[in-house]
């Protein structure tokens, strides 16, 4: 059986500019879910820990944050991390790209950064099929190569495909975000397809082969299903995968709606919506968002006055958008 | 306040101590004329009251007397709701403030300096300016209450915070609600701290913090973006050399093997070249032996049947010869034959010309003789024709010389004179005499006219130019006359061109006009006879102009006649000849000659003939001989030729021109070889080797270039690359994204305090116009009083500004439209509705500093009327300089020196 861990998405060094000064505290909390994941791939002593694309927001991130991304790898030695450049850091020759950086360079001997597309053996008759990207926009799906690769390996191994880019699914992707095809695993004869782009998670594609875990840090509202890596174990070639959704957030994003009409009731409704909030083990903040609706009156800027003049952040746990 | 005295050390014109007071509480008139110091007085007053005592304006050193540095002093007895004061103050030099107040009848110092200027501020309710002197507006209620000398239609506004405030809320009766205006002033403070009163975020407020946070973060991110450009142009630039480095080093390598394979090639084919050049000469030299030899052999071939030709040819040469030498003989024998009988006939010839001649000779002569002979009969005829002519033309000379032209001038003029007596006579007398009987008349007027017989009964006219002298027979004489003027010009006009006439007579050369007509006549005979004379005489002239040449041409012809007849000799048979005969024979003997001279050419053209034959028959031999002789010579030069190339080939020419075949195709054939061995474009290859060269040195070039350009690229992308510009565009973007927000909320505080602040006041303004309408009727009440116009109103608007009168609002006289008086009286009621209502509280004091001087006398009566009025609430001081307006009413005072003060009721 082999059992990996497969991640896409971190997005270090996001932008946040919605929440101003305070998107720091979004960025640290997207390592400490890195760290906090690394740990929990070493508690579990998975075969590998697989980085589907975008693990930084940008080629142009800090050399603080690569460093600290890296030494969050050095800190587990003993576990193989396959790291796939995806559409926000795309291997590109030159030293301006964040896997030609001396970190990167010099990474322990556990850290992979596949550049080329090629083949990993990663343990045997277990092979990993890569297909990096190298460019931020393109309508070439990623997965054609895989099929290439795959020709040359045994039928009897167990094929394990990787790259990014968004599900070809109809009216929901854009032309040149890297159409995968809905039966790229199949396709290619693998047993597993790991991709990541979109952040919110999504198993059930080509018979379940393809699977795309989301973003491990949630990034806004609006993605209510990110927040998860995808604990996978496949026993022999030709069977089909198991995969264990993980969820390993920090940050918990919830938006409330305040009827100042029916004062009583939002209260109400505010305090037990509140009440649920207790965070979770794994997730020590909310991010909340407060929507105040009233009928507008004839002088809207006086009627909201005392609106503006109470509302601020409530504290740095805390932030009103 | 009221005042209770004043007291002036070195101030204006009182260089010593002066004393105003004590006032009264009610009326009080200060009469003094002009520039006694008066208003003088007031403003030290006020100066003392209001300015602080260390400040060192203009307005407080313009109290120094004039030219001095003296120290100006003011004591002020004043009494407020809070007591009665007395405040000291000395300016400029050692400025000194002490402020003291009455209690049980003792003047006790309560303040001094600095604090005594805050204290009397706090008493009167003053306020201070940022810097230099205090104007009315900082005087508290009494900027409202004095009514400044040359400024009495000067009414300061109401809408400062504090002063203008309270008054203008006493007036209307508003009175908000404590915590209402509390929260207006709160949101005023807070609106003033973000906002200015325009809209514009105020410096050093959150608004204008925010807005500079966001700015310099903008530039910060716009000089980010502009890294980051260069970063990406960088990253293109690196892209591009890259994969330029590569195609051209590719393309090198591709180049180089090329370049190498050519220069093999190249090399190969110059050995093989260097073959080819040895064998193409070898076979260039037996092909020049072939040749020669072949040569040799073709003229060998040729010259042998050149040889049997020119024996064949000289053969028949000798014989042509020989026929063509018989030929000439032969025709050499009959020209001689012809040539001997040339002279008979050419001797025969001459026979026949010369007697054919002869006869043309004595043709001529007789010819000449005739034409002679019809000459000088011709010429004798001329002779007397000429000899006619030359009578007539004598004739013709003697005869006047008148042309017809003059002629007819004559006979006009001889018309004219007819005319002209005509006239005359029809202007003269005409007399027309009926007779009983036959009578007989005779008129000797006229001697020339004979007597004229009259028949009976029947009338006779008669006429005369001038006069009529006639005689009737049988009764006498009767003379007529007549004196017409026109007579006698017509009878001088006709005896004028009677006098020409006869004178154009004179000079013709005729006595009369009947002499000239017959003159002319007998000029036209003569010249009739002259033309038929002259047409007969070109006849016998002939072809002669003159009669000279005629004669001229019988002389020739005679003298030729003559000479012909001496030359010819005729014999006597030849003379008796007729010219008949003589012209037959001359026809015969002409058609013999003619004859002859035919035979003579047949037989001269048949002797040259004969000679043209002779002499190609010569030429001919001449010819066959000379083939002869070139025949000859040509077989020994032939035989000489063929002797030498049979020289040369011993072996026989045959057998070396075979030997020398085989060696060509041989040689032919190794060229043929070695040809095949050559690329088929080698004489191309050093072009192309010298063009891969270039191409690869470029190649060389091109590639070092691209990669320096990729260098470059790659340590600006090493500088750039690393600097996380990424993350430092995040943070500017997120700190961006605070200002933003900052800035907003800060805009919205401001801009929603200020819409609060304006809602409150604009209640407030609301509500003060709610309560105009009693005070308005309290002031037209005022004004009623004071001018007895109890129709017109007067209108306030909501800021308690006079707005004007009339009989209603929309038809009022505005404030600035009105009379100086009717404004001085307007203002006057409002101050003391502003007096009145302050009053209330504390004693006020109303200063009128000469402000009526616009008021006729009836409103002034009223006016002392009403004041007199409110003296019992107030203490009214008047300042004027016409003391008889003021007589009789309230207390006079005066500027007093001394101590002493006087003062009557």
């Amino acid at each position: 059986m082999f059992r990996f861990i497969h991640s896409a998405d971190w997005q270090l060094g996001a932008r946040f500019s919605q929440f101003g000064m305070r998107g720091e505290k979004l960025r640290e909390a997207r390592l400490a879910t890195l760290k906090r994941v690394l740990e929990r791939a070493n508690q579990l002593a998975v075969d590998a820990f697989l980085v589907a694309g975008d693990l930084f927001d940008d080629n142009q991130v800090d050399a603080v944050l690569v460093e600290a991304a890296i030494g969050l790898f050095r800190n587990h030695p003993t576990l193989p991390i396959y790291i796939l450049p995806g559409n926000h850091d795309p291997y590109i020759t030159g030293p301006n790209c964040v896997w030609n950086r001396r970190p990167f360079l010099n990474a322990p001997a556990n850290v992979h950064v596949i550049r080329e597309a090629g083949v990993v053996d990663l343990e045997e008759n277990v092979f990993l099929l890569a297909s990096p990207l190298h460019q931020k926009l393109s309508t070439t799906d990623p997965s054609l190569k895989l099929v290439e690769l795959a020709a040359k390996l045994p039928a009897d191994a167990i094929k394990i495909g990787i790259t990014h880019g968004a599900l070809a699914i109809e009216s929901k992707h854009q032309p040149n975000d890297f159409p995968i095809a809905l039966n790229a695993a199949t396709r290619a004869g693998l047993d597993y397809l790991a991709i990541g782009h979109w952040h919110n998670w999504l198993a059930d594609t080509d018979g379940g082969k393809i699977v795309m875990p989301g973003t491990p840090e949630p990034d806004r509202f609006t993605n209510d299903d990110s927040g998860h890596v995808a604990l996978v174990e496949i026993d022999s070639p030709g069977q089909p995968a198991r995969v264990q959704k993980l969820p390993v957030a920090t940050l918990t994003w919830r938006a409330f709606t305040f009827d100042f009409l029916s004062p009583e009731a939002s209260r109400t409704s505010l305090a037990a919506s509140l009440a649920e909030l207790t965070p979770p083990p794994t997730r020590s903040c909310v991010i909340s968002r407060h929507r105040l609706t009233s009928p507008g009156p004839r002088n809207p800027g006086l009627a909201l006055m005392p609106v503006a003049l109470s509302c601020r952040p409530l504290s740095d746990e805390f932030a009103l958008c | 306040m009221i005042l209770h005295s004043l007291e002036l050390t070195h101030v204006g014109r009182f260089r010593d101590t002066v004393r105003l007071g004590p006032l009264t509480p009610g009326l009080n008139v200060l009469s003094a004329p002009n520039e006694a110091g008066k208003s003088t007085a007031l403003h030290a007053a006020a100066r003392a009251l209001f300015d602080r005592h260390s400040t060192r304006s203009e307005e407080i050193k313009a109290l120094q007397p004039a030219g001095t540095a003296l120290a100006p002093r003011v004591v002020v007895e004043f009494e407020t709701h809070a007591g009665r004061f007395r405040l000291a103050k000395t300016f400029l030099q050692k400025p000194e403030c002490h402020l003291h107040q009455q209690r049980t009848g003792v003047w006790e110092l309560i303040a001094e300096a600095d604090a005594a200027d805050q204290r009397v501020q706090s008493l009167l309710q003053s306020s201070l300016p940022g810097r230099g002197a205090t104007k009315s507006e900082h005087w508290g209620f009494l900027g409202f209450l004095w009514a400044r000398q040359g400024e009495p239609t000067t009414w300061p506004g109401l809408d400062d915070a504090d002063v203008g405030q309270r008054i203008r809320a006493r007036l209307a009766r508003v009175e908000l609600d404590p915590v209402i205006e509390q929260l207006r002033l709160r949101l005023a403070t807070a609106t003033e701290a973000i906002i200015t009163a325009t809209g514009q975020s105020r410096a050093g407020g959150p608004l204008r913090e925010a807005e500079d946070d966001l700015a310099a973060v903008e530039a910060n991110l716009a000089s980010l973006r502009q890294t980051r450009n260069e970063l990406d142009e960088a990253f293109r630039r690196f892209q591009q050399s890259e994969a330029e480095v590569a195609r051209l080093e590719k393309e090198h390598t591709e180049r180089s093997a090329s370049a190498a394979t050519l220069r093999e090639q190249s090399l190969a084919a110059e050995r093989l070249r260097g073959e080819l050049d040895a064998r193409q000469q070898a076979l260039a030299t037996a092909q020049e032996k072939l040749t020669a030899v072949a040569a040799d052999a073709d003229a060998l071939a040729r010259l042998q049947r050149d040889q049997a030709e020119t024996k064949i040819s000289l053969a028949q040469a000798r014989t042509s010869a020989q026929t063509a030498e018989q030929a000439l003989l032969e025709l050499r024998t009959r020209l001689d034959q012809a040539q001997s009988e040339q002279p008979r006939h050419e001797t025969a010839l001459q026979s026949l010309r010369s007697g054919h001649q002869r006869l043309q000779s004595l043709i001529k002569l007789r010819e000449l003789s005739a034409s002679a002979i019809a000459l000088a009969k011709q010429l004798k005829k001329a002779e007397a024709t000429s000899a006619a002519i030359a009578a007539l033309e004598a004739k013709k000379t003697q005869l006047p010389t008148l042309t017809p032209a003059k002629l007819k001038k004559l006979e006009e003029l001889a018309e004219s004179i007819h005319t002209l007596r005509t006239r005359l006579q029809a202007l003269g007398l005409t007399v027309e005499l009926t007779p009983d009987k036959k009578a007989t008349v005779e008129n000797h007027t006229d001697p020339a006219s004979p007597s004229k017989i009259f028949p009976a009964g029947k009338t006779a006219r008669m006429q005369s130019p001038q006069a009529l002298d006639l005689q009737l027979v049988g009764w006498g004489r009767v003379v007529i006359r007549s004196g017409s003027h026109d007579a006698q010009s017509v009878a001088a006009d006709l005896a004028q061109a009677e006098a020409d006439l006869q004178e154009t007579l004179q000079q013709t050369g005729v006595s009369t006009l009947e002499a000239a007509r017959e003159a002319v006549t007998a000029r036209k005979d003569i010249e009739a006879q002259l033309k038929t004379a002259t047409a007969a005489l070109e006849p016998h002239l002939g072809d002669h102009e003159t009669l000279d040449d005629l004669r001229q041409a019988v002389a020739t012809a005679t003298r030729r006649a003559e000479a012909l007849t001496a030359s010819i000799v005729a014999t006597d048979v030849e003379q008796a000849r007729s010219l008949t005969d003589l012209e037959a024979a001359e026809a015969a003997q002409g058609e013999s000659v003619t004859a002859a001279e035919s035979a003579l050419a047949a037989f001269n053209k048949q002797l040259t003939k004969l000679r043209t034959e002779e002499r190609d028959a010569s030429q001919t031999a001449q010819q066959a001989s000379k083939q002869v002789s070139e025949h000859e010579s040509r077989g020994r030069t032939l035989e000489a030729q063929i002797k030498s190339i049979s020289d040369r080939y011993p072996d026989g020419i045959d057998g070396t021109k075979t030997a020398a075949q085989v060696a060509f195709a041989q040689a032919e054939a190794r060229v043929v070889a070695t040809k095949a061995d050559l690329p088929a474009d080698f004489e191309k290859l050093p072009e192309r080797n010298k063009r891969a060269a270039a191409s690869l040195q470029q190649i060389v070039n091109d590639l070092q270039a691209r990669r320096t350009d990729r260098d470059q690229a790659e340590a600006t992308l090493e500088i750039l690359g690393g600097q996380g510009l990424y993350s430092r565009e995040t943070e500017l973007e997120e700190k961006k994204a605070e200002a933003i927000l900052r800035r907003d909320a800060a805009r919205a505080r401001g801009w929603s305090a200020r819409v609060a602040h304006d809602l409150i006041e604009h209640r407030k303004q609301a509500a003060t116009k709610a309560v105009l309408a009693p005070l308005e009727q309290r002031l037209t009440t005022a004004f009623a009083e004071l001018t007895g116009d109890s129709v017109r109103q007067v209108f306030l608007d909501e800021r308690l500004q006079i707005a004007g009168i009339g009989r209603n609002r929309e038809e009022a006289y505005a404030f600035d439209q009105l009379s100086q008086g009717a404004k001085e009286q307007l203002l006057l009621c409002l101050r003391l509705a502003v007096a009145q209502e302050l009053a209330t509280e504390e004693p006020q004091v109303l200063i009128l500093d000469d402000v009526l001087v616009n008021t006729d006398p009836v409103r002034q009566d009223r006016i002392l009327d009403v004041l007199g009025a409110q003296a019992a609430r107030l203490q009214i001081l008047i300042l004027t300089c016409h003391p008889e307006r003021y007589r009789g009413i309230g207390t006079s005072t005066k500027l007093n020196s001394t101590e002493s003060n006087q003062h009557h009721e």
